[in-house]
């Protein structure tokens, strides 16, 4: 009396199964397209950060903190790669960051134009929201392993895993935006006979720009919240130092790796936010 | 009237639930680690069945991973340990039978296999049934993999010039064991060691380059139900020599001892289990064959363990009494043996 009808139990599963081994033969092709597309700037952007002397990142990013953020951002970024390159994890954080900065890049690359066009279209908006909402719930455990079926292990699939869970703010606050910006605004703009593009780039985008910037914030920090998950399917950097220090209850080793995470979180996002606020000051 | 409405539902609910948490409490449970791969699952399951319906014991499987089960074990949160891989773990089995923990019950397998060098038959001798042409007919020990076109097969996309092959586990002794043979074997010029990040992801780029035909070297072991289904292929090392092992690795990997351990408390509370568990021995072949079963009929590891205890009873039987296996025999005829969560 008290069982389910579990009608679809078995068959449901199985299907799903069959359809991704399918789509892994089937498929390989585009996603060998795909992987070549992302491992491409991933590999560039690693070997630059590889290759730049680690004192000359911390000037870059201190100097940019000090430009378009509080001064005291300046001093934390300072210190805190500083820290994390006398722990012995810069290079780790180098890898990390490579992959966050490709999986920002792909994500805002997609995010922003699908953010517009969800701006334009109600229909489009309705259709996109639960997919979006799947996206940020879905357990990402269970989207990693087709990953690797589809792109291997390594970074790849870390930056796809990554776009998955981190590419929905950006699509939302985009949207979100644009739909904010005041009816009298567009309108003034249309009276002054704005094309659709000119109203889009000239009026929409600009005024909407703090939200975007927002937007992009989250899927920065969703981005780096994925980094020990994204490990777990052979990402190398700071994720794959945690993995390695909770496997053998090595507590210190996972937290100073923790600790790395959260200083590169709290450098990029300090920058980033300030990167939105610039934006509105000047207007 | 909608407040009484809410009253009675919320007594019922509390009832219910009460009633639900009374069951019978003769004997202490006895709790079981249940390890996150297959042959595991699957002995953690029949352990518990015949605990539960031979002995007379309620059981919990309690899931995790290998350290972090392996330390609950010390502290008393788990009462057997079962199916630890004495190399990977050697050093908190030490430190847990040095400190008195946890004892020894017995080693339930040796003659497992693990290798760094392992690939899809395929590769060397080509899949007529799939059209899958020979890559490298040539490919049959360590050694071959320093030829240019060998390093070129398995390349590491990352880093063109070298080849790639997949390690262990993070932060798994295999990790660097792995490393230890690669340099051994002069092959670190030639390789990078990739990390599959978990056992899992390790398994999943095995079978998804399988199934599209790609070439692929990796580190894998028997008994997986992995390495039970793919046709895979171990290249030929050194064999194992103790001397050279302790020095460098230089070697194959000798069986691993795979055992069981159980907390101190064990014998107090359950001399009988300690008696089973001593006997309890699960050869590479019979474990392959349960995982077989599972990753054939779709089962899950009860349904193994039932298929065990009702077709195989070569598997078990010996592990206890006549009478309690008897009494188990009987429990799975009847059909009143459930799964754990629907039995609670």
């Amino acid at each position: 009396m008290f069982d389910f009808p579990e009608i679809f139990a078995l068959p449901l599963g199985e299907w799903i199964n069959i359809a991704v081994d399918w789509l892994t033969v089937t498929l390989s092709s585009v996603f060998n397209i795909i992987t070549i597309g992302i491992r491409t700037p991933l590999v560039y952007i690693e070997r630059f950060l590889w290759w730049i002397p680690w004192w000359a990142l911390i000037l870059i990013l201190a100097i940019l903190a000090w430009k378009v953020a509080r001064h005291w951002v300046a001093t934390v970024t300072v210190i805190g790669l500083l820290f994390i390159g006398l722990i012995g994890l810069w290079d780790h954080t180098m890898t990390t960051l490579a992959i966050i900065v490709t999986a920002v890049f792909v994500s805002v690359l997609i995010g922003i134009p699908l953010g517009i066009t969800a701006a334009k279209s109600d229909r489009f908006e309705q259709s996109i929201r639960p997919i979006l909402d799947g996206m940020q719930t879905m357990p990402s455990f269970v989207y990693l392993i087709p990953a690797v079926f589809f792109f291997g292990l390594g970074k790849v699939p870390a930056v796809v895993a990554t776009f998955i869970y981190a590419v929905p703010p950006s699509i939302r606050l985009t949207n979100l935006g644009i739909r904010q910006v005041a009816a009298e605004t567009v309108e003034a703009g249309k009276a002054f006979g704005c094309t659709g593009a000119q109203l889009l780039f000239k009026i929409q985008l600009p005024l909407a720009r703090p939200s975007i910037m927002a937007g992009v914030n989250q899927t920065i920090m969703m981005a780096l919240a994925m980094v020990v998950i994204a490990s777990m399917i052979g990402a190398s950097g700071l994720g794959l130092e945690v993995l390695r220090g909770i496997e053998r209850l090595d507590v210190g080793r996972g937290f100073l790796a923790g600790f790395a995470i959260v200083i590169v979180a709290i450098i990029i996002d300090r920058i980033s936010q300030a990167f939105g606020r610039a934006g509105t000051t000047r207007k | 009237m909608r407040k009484i409405v809410t009253f009675l539902l919320l007594t019922i609910i509390i009832v219910s639930m009460v009633l639900v948490g009374c069951g019978e409490k003769e004997k202490e449970p006895i709790k079981i680690s249940d390890l996150n791969w297959g042959s595991a699952h699957f002995q953690s399951e029949l352990a518990r069945i015949i605990i539960m319906h031979g002995y007379g014991y309620p059981v919990e499987l309690i899931g995790g991973k290998t350290i972090a089960l392996l330390q609950a074990t010390r502290a008393g949160e788990l009462d057997v340990f079962l199916e630890g891989w004495m190399q990977n773990q050697k050093e908190a089995y030490d430190e847990g039978i040095a400190a008195g923990d946890i004892i020894h019950l017995g080693i339930l397998n040796n003659d497992n296999w693990q290798s760094c060098f392992v690939v899809p038959t395929y590769v060397i001798e080509g899949d007529s049934t799939r059209g899958i042409q020979p890559m490298a007919p040539d490919l049959k020990s360590v050694e071959d993999l320093k030829k240019p076109e060998m390093v070129e097969l398995f390349a590491d996309p990352e880093d063109p010039g070298k080849g790639a092959i997949i390690t262990c586990v993070p932060g798994w002794e295999c990790e660097k064991i792995n490393m230890d043979q690669v340099k051994a074997y002069g092959l670190d010029e030639y390789y990078n060691l990739k990390s599959p990040g978990s056992s899992e992801a390790l398994h999943a780029a095995l079978y998804g380059a399988y199934e599209k035909g790609e070439p692929h070297l990796t580190y894998e072991w028997g008994p997986t139900w992995i390495s039970g289904k793919l046709d895979l292929t171990r290249l030929e090392e050194p064999s194992y020599d103790e001397a050279v092992w302790e020095e460098n690795h230089g070697c194959a990997y000798p069986p691993n001892e795979l055992f069981i351990v159980g907390h101190k408390t064990l014998p107090d509370k359950a001399p009988e289990l300690v008696e089973m568990l001593g006997k309890w021995k699960m050869d590479t072949k019979t474990l392959g064959q349960a995982l077989a079963y599972m990753e054939e009929n779709d089962a899950e590891p009860f349904d193994a363990a039932i298929w065990a205890i009702k077709e195989r009873e070569d598997i078990w039987v010996s592990f206890v009494p006549a009478d309690v296996a008897a009494k188990v025999k009987d429990a799975v005829a009847q059909g009143i043996v459930e799964p754990q969560g629907t039995a609670e």
